[in-house]
């Protein structure tokens, strides 16, 4: 077969000495910001993003990648030893997987926590690998109407799942219209660039997003007292309290099948993240679970749903960034901006153009899930030591990484400006809750988007009909204009909602 | 929760409106074809609408809220509002003043380490942005370890930086 061929080529690479180790340092490192509570994974890649530039794509990629999913397995060790959810995928998991430690049972929720995840992470790259292909083949037959309306959707689907879509929107747009300053790709003309040389070529991605996710990040750190001083007292962590019963097994297996099938469904959809699927595959348990009722007293399905849940999550969301070329989430966007950093369009000309590229990676996901039940299950005694950094070490550091790698982009002093002030409006938008992800989201697509858009009207003369004349068009434009109802429609419900809640 | 993005509203309806007026000054169409200020200026358009949904949809809730408000004292006991309360007031974008202080000195320690760059290199910059940072973080840190970690931060970004990654970093009036 086809397929299993080309993933045997990318065995080839992913096995050479250089694949295991890039593919071991990246899964290491998310695992580690998985422990960490505060830094999370868009953050990590943000900031290792310039520390990967000497490499070969297919290295840097790989590293990248497994830092992405790494970090949905280090989550759960802190949700379920301190009842502090290490990143947002990892929320759900405090409920059942605090009260088992509790009980004596820490070892036996790391261990499913860990198979739950390495299950659920092959499964879906295993669906992801047999997808990704006849799916890029059949975007390649979208023109630029299609692609415009895909584009759209994805925005309105990115937007609309932060909590006031409005808001989501509106970050959308603005992204959109940091995109376009720079030089104007068709016309060759500069658009909002104020007689500054280093705008034109347009605002670098990476300060920026380096900026909104670690410096904001951080900056907002200041303002909260996290003094943490994690203690974890009484849990073993030999090797032979960590592999669950027979009887667990007999209770997580078909939690782990169903959180895989939520995780992965939800990841090909454009703006939905781990935590949304944790918590899907949770309410799923709690609707037809064997023990349902039981769900929330410390049982072991409870932490083997959400964990299974949250890895699948990262192999459907390679599908919009591979097979279309429109990432879904914040990760998978950054991941995006890294591709195109390399000069890498990501979208389905990557399976023609850089086949081998391509299949590589996708080979070193699996050693990297591997690895990760490998390796993390005897290292969590370690990860454990590690939560004691306190922030006040942890803080200086990090910024000193974002301040040399965004100088590092073009060696050049503005973009480090650029990494401050979006540092600053980063922890303006956490403090009034606007979300950054559809921002960072728009600002990659606005360049494509706008393309589209003027190529579709070019091929009209103006017609704004050419939006719905194909079948593919015309259902995606269905879809954005319910999407985009929906949004308008939740404004009105949640006036509503004021209204009936003194009542 | 506050229902109260007057401010907000406005902000995002300036954003819109100047960006329309900037886009103006490209060509929105040029012959058949929409030309560089098309989109733009249609984002600027969507930017002005969504700033007016949000004042509406602040006035509306400020409205119902002080309705419910005058009535609420007829409101019966245990069925008390379980989600964050919605209050009434001038949308703060910071929750105190102290926050604010914080945040700018650690901005101004952040610019400071960007002016220092260019004129004590990077290294030496590093090392006493940390040093500086970890003090204003938290006062209490014996010195041994705030030099220690200054010390460690710089020449190990030095190491990762400037010898294996050769990013050519401002080397300031020592060369280094």
């Amino acid at each position: 077969m086809e397929v299993l061929n080309n993933l045997l080529t990318g065995f080839g690479v992913a096995l050479t000495w250089q694949g295991l180790l890039y593919t071991l340092i990246g899964v290491t490192v998310g695992t580690l910001v998985g422990v960490l509570p505060g830094l999370g994974p868009s953050a990590t890649l943000a900031l290792l993003l310039p520390v990967t530039f000497g490499l070969d794509p297919t290295f840097a990629i790989a590293m990248l990648a497994g830092i992405y999913y790494g970090a949905e397995y280090g989550g759960s060790t802190t949700s379920i030893l301190l009842n502090l959810p290490g990143e947002a995928g990892s929320v759900v998991t405090c409920l059942d997987g605090n009260l088992m430690a509790k009980k004596g049972r820490a070892g036996a929720a790391l261990g499913i926590a860990a198979f739950g995840s390495f299950i659920a992470g092959t499964i879906g790259l295993i669906a992801f690998t047999f997808m990704a292909h006849p799916l890029a083949k059949w975007s390649l037959s979208f023109g630029p109407p299609e692609y415009s309306m895909l584009m759209m959707l994805g925005l309105v689907a990115a937007a609309s799942l932060s909590r006031d879509k409005v808001k989501g929107l509106v970050m959308a747009i603005l992204g959109l219209l940091l995109g376009t300053i720079g030089t104007d790709t068709v016309s060759g003309s500069e658009r909002f660039t104020f007689g500054i040389a280093n705008l034109m070529s347009g605002l670098s991605f990476i300060p920026v997003i380096m900026g909104l996710f670690a410096v904001g990040d951080i900056i907002n750190n200041f303002t909260e007292t996290s003094e943490t001083g994690a203690s974890v007292t009484g849990v073993s962590y030999r090797l032979r309290d960590l592999l669950p019963t027979r009887e667990d097994w007999s209770y997580s297996i078909w939690p782990i099948i169903r959180g895989t099938v939520v995780g992965f469904l939800l990841g090909t959809l454009p703006g939905s993240g781990a935590a949304v699927a944790a918590f899907l595959a949770y309410s799923v348990e709690r609707a037809v679970g064997r023990r349902r009722q039981l769900l929330g007293t410390g049982i072991i399905e409870g932490v083997a749903a959400p964990e299974s849940a949250n890895n699948a999550v990262t192999a459907g969301a390679m599908i919009p960034l591979f097979s279309f070329g429109i990432p879904g989430t914040p990760t998978t966007a950054i991941l995006a901006g890294a591709l195109m950093m390399y000069g890498l369009q990501p979208g389905p000309f990557l399976f023609v153009n850089h086949a081998s590229f391509i299949w590589a990676v996708i080979a070193t996901m699996y050693i990297g899930n591997v690895m990760l039940l490998v390796l993390n299950l005897p290292l969590i005694g370690l990860w454990v030591q590690l939560l004691k950094v306190p922030f006040y070490l942890l803080a200086p550091v990090v910024l000193v990484i974002t301040v040399i790698g965004a100088f590092s982009v073009n060696n050049n002093i503005f973009d480090v400006w650029i990494l401050l002030i979006f540092g600053f409006l980063g922890y303006l938008a956490k403090k009034n809750k606007y979300p950054v992800a559809p921002l960072v989201l728009g600002m990659i697509i606005s360049k494509k988007l706008e393309q589209s858009l003027r190529r579709s009207l070019l091929m009209s003369l103006g017609d704004l009909r050419i939006f719905v004349s194909s079948p593919i068009s015309l259902a995606l434009s269905i879809l954005v204009a319910v999407a985009l109802l929906a949004t308008i429609f939740s404004f009105f419900k949640s006036k509503k909602g004021v209204r009936t809640q003194g009542a | 929760m506050n229902v109260n993005r007057l401010p907000e509203g406005i902000f995002v309806i300036i954003i819109g409106l100047v960006t329309i007026w900037l886009s103006l000054g490209y060509s929105y169409m040029e012959r058949f074809t929409p030309g560089p200020g098309f989109f733009p200026f249609w984002l600027g358009l969507l930017l002005t609408v969504l700033g007016f949904i949000m004042l509406v949809s602040s006035a509306a809730q400020v409205r119902t809220l002080r309705r419910q408000q005058v009535t609420s004292d007829s409101r019966p006991v245990g069925n008390e509002v379980t989600k964050e309360e919605p209050v009434i007031g001038a949308s703060t974008p910071f929750t105190g003043w102290s926050d604010l202080s914080k945040v700018f000195a650690a901005l101004i320690i952040l610019v400071l380490l960007v002016l220092a760059m260019d004129w004590l290199g990077t290294t030496i910059s590093v090392a006493l942005f940390t040093i500086l940072l970890i003090w204003f973080l938290n006062p209490r840190v014996s010195w041994k370890i705030v030099l220690g970690t200054g010390v460690l931060v710089a020449v190990a970004s030095y190491l990762l930086f400037v010898v294996t990654l050769e990013v050519p970093l401002p080397k300031g009036i020592f060369g280094f």
